[in-house]
């Protein structure tokens, strides 16, 4: 009896684990606190898009605007892409806030994209949603909180050297490092006035292989984006980082330091043929499928 | 016993729906359930993601059950999907398509209640009926790769739909009357991995409204010609002009034109100049020849 009341307990907890679990690794999927609204704009409020014309109000067209708002990195290029293209591109300030508008819109859907690239070149990870815009109004996406962006010093590492993590974000802040270890372990530094943060990481700490590692920063309640991650090698000696490699993002097929509509045509031409070249077929299967596009798009710079 | 046995039933269940929980559901809403003969009408192919999953890539087909209602063309202008690897093709009473979603999609944010995401068009099927009677829609097993980097396979289960044509005769044609100019982006490049390293042409045509129709090319003196992205140029040597136009199913178009790489007037003049220093050397030749033999 005994022997079977703790076995129907174990199963009682594991249901309990597995209803719950799911749910709560789910629900967190809104990592960063974006606030999201619209405004029907007033009939003759103005903006730069009103026509006219014509007599009657038939021939108006109410302006249509959507404001895009957030923290990036201090006077950092943040972009803004509409469905796939490169739509606007601003400065953030010195307290890396930026701001940015998109008007001449119509009704309807459309995909947009969001990113960060810091002062040496290295882009934040993609914040990304579709939005259904209506004609005459403005949508305001605010409080994006973009990634910090995050490299190493060394693509292989001797192990108990140091290796150094670095990056920016928001300045003055703290910042979260992750190594995908067994057990992932954790680390903290502060960004600078200008949002550079470094980590001299002590990896004697870590099992030979390969590791990645990634950064997060916190802002009173905000929680940015996760970067996109950095990888190294754990291994017998140290091997320096080639920066002028042209494979930054997977896709990268032109080596122009971009993802976009040329990578997307030279891999659509090897789509169901013979023996595409390695360099074009990303998942190294030996062909050219629609897994190939997505592991390209996912890293979309337009 | 019995009750160790219903409370691993129900760990089963509750795993089996946990794992759902990455599901897409794909959907087809037809504008009518109900169509007079040569009313014509749309299907349109939904897309809805569950939990904050985002997909990047979709492929699948749909068909429908016999030639009561005949396919007239796919309208892509209001769809997720911004590049297609695969157009939407009809073969055989079955539309098939493919395509990838930049940075992926997790569903249509309404900025008025942003708290839930709404399903997303794939694309828009227009058909018209020739004769009455029942008509089945079903998709296939849609395949959806996830915005991971890694393109994690899933599938969304097949779906149906059904249109009834009743017999009566209702004539209406679909027609996008809204006035929208389709967006045309091309340029020229080459590179070793496509074409043996030659020029060739990319281009994307975009139609936020009823989609590309076609996309045709002039090159030089050559006749207009319709063409898909990528395209091998004809003049490798980039000295002819080149026009593409773009036009949606409405019938507006858009035109775009590549410079041409013009002539480098001072190596051809250089050309010409060591072309006739040449002809002249050998004409001296021939005629010191000529005076020689004639001497002797």
């Amino acid at each position: 009896m005994f022997r079977i009341s703790i076995l129907k307990k174990i199963i009682c907890f594991i249901f309990v684990v597995s209803v719950l679990i799911p749910q709560f690794v789910f629900a967190v999927d809104i990592i960063s606190p974006v606030t999201i609204n619209a405004i029907v704009n007033p009939v003759g409020g103005g903006g730069n898009e009103s026509g006219g014309g014509g007599g009657g109000s038939g021939g108006i067209t109410l302006p249509t605007v959507v404001n895009f708002s957030g923290m990036a990195y201090p006077l950092s290029k943040v972009y803004i892409l509409k469905d796939g293209n490169m739509a606007v591109t601003t400065i953030a300030d010195q307290a890396a806030n930026f701001s940015v508008s998109l008007s001449g819109l119509n009704t309807n859907t459309y995909s947009f994209s969001v990113y960060g690239e810091d002062n040496r070149g290295k882009k934040s990870s993609m914040f990304s949603f579709s939005i259904s815009v209506t004609s005459g109004t403005t949508v305001n996406i605010g409080n994006i909180f973009l990634s910090p962006t995050i490299d190493v010093d060394k693509s292989d590492v001797k192990k108990g050297d140091n290796l150094i993590i670095f990056g920016q974000s928001i300045p003055k802040n703290e910042i979260t490092i992750s190594v995908h270890s067994d057990p992932e372990r954790f680390f903290k530094t502060l960004s600078n006035t200008m949002g550079a943060y470094s980590y001299n990481l002590d990896t004697s700490i870590l099992e030979l292989g390969s590791h990645l590692t990634k950064s997060k920063a916190i802002l009173d309640t905000q929680i940015s984006l996760d970067s996109v991650p950095a990888s190294f090698t754990v291994g017998l000696e140290n091997k320096t980082k080639d920066t002028n490699s042209c494979s930054k993002f997977r896709g990268d097929l032109n080596c122009d330091g971009r993802v976009n509509l040329v990578d997307f045509s030279i891999m659509a031409f090897w789509y169901k043929k013979p023996n595409p070249p390695a360099k074009i077929d990303l998942n190294g299967d030996g062909k050219i499928l629609l897994v190939d596009f997505s592991i390209m798009v996912f890293n979309w710079t337009g | 016993m019995k009750k160790i046995f219903i409370f691993t039933l129900l760990i089963i269940l509750n795993l089996s729906i946990a794992n759902k929980v990455f599901a897409a559901t794909v959907d087809i809403v037809p504008s009518k359930n109900l169509v007079g003969i040569g009313e014509q009408f749309y299907v349109d192919v939904m897309v809805a993601m569950e939990s904050g999953e985002s997909v990047n890539a979709i492929s699948g087909s749909i068909s429908f059950s016999n030639d009561n209602i005949s396919f007239l063309r796919a309208e892509e202008g209001k769809s997720i999907i911004n590049l297609w690897v695969e157009k939407p093709k009809s073969v055989d009473r079955s539309i098939n398509f493919a395509g990838v979603i930049s940075n992926g999609f997790s569903g249509v944010i309404n900025p008025f209640n942003p708290d839930k995401k709404l399903p997303g068009l794939v694309i828009r099927l227009i058909f018209e009926p020739k004769n009455s009677g029942n008509v089945s829609f079903s998709t296939s097993k849609f395949s959806l790769n996830l915005n991971d980097g890694l393109g994690t396979e899933i599938f969304a289960e097949p779906s149906n739909a059904y249109v009834d044509v009743g017999d009566f005769n209702d004539r209406l044609v679909l027609i996008n009357n809204q006035d929208v100019e389709p967006k045309l982006e091309a340029s020229v490049t080459k590179d070793p991995n496509i074409f043996n390293n030659k020029f060739f042409l990319i281009f994307n045509a975009t139609d936020k409204e009823s989609g590309i129709k076609n996309v045709r090319i002039k090159e030089g003196r050559r006749d207009w010609k319709e063409i898909e992205s990528p395209y091998l140029l004809l003049d490798q040597s980039r000295h002819s002009s080149i026009s593409l136009q773009a036009v949606n199913f409405s019938g507006a178009g858009v035109s775009l034109n590549i410079d041409k790489i013009p002539y480098n007037w001072v190596s051809l003049i250089k050309i010409v100049i060591i072309a006739i220093i040449i002809v002249g050397v050998i004409g001296l030749i021939v005629r010191k020849i000529y005076v020689y033999k004639h001497k002797n």
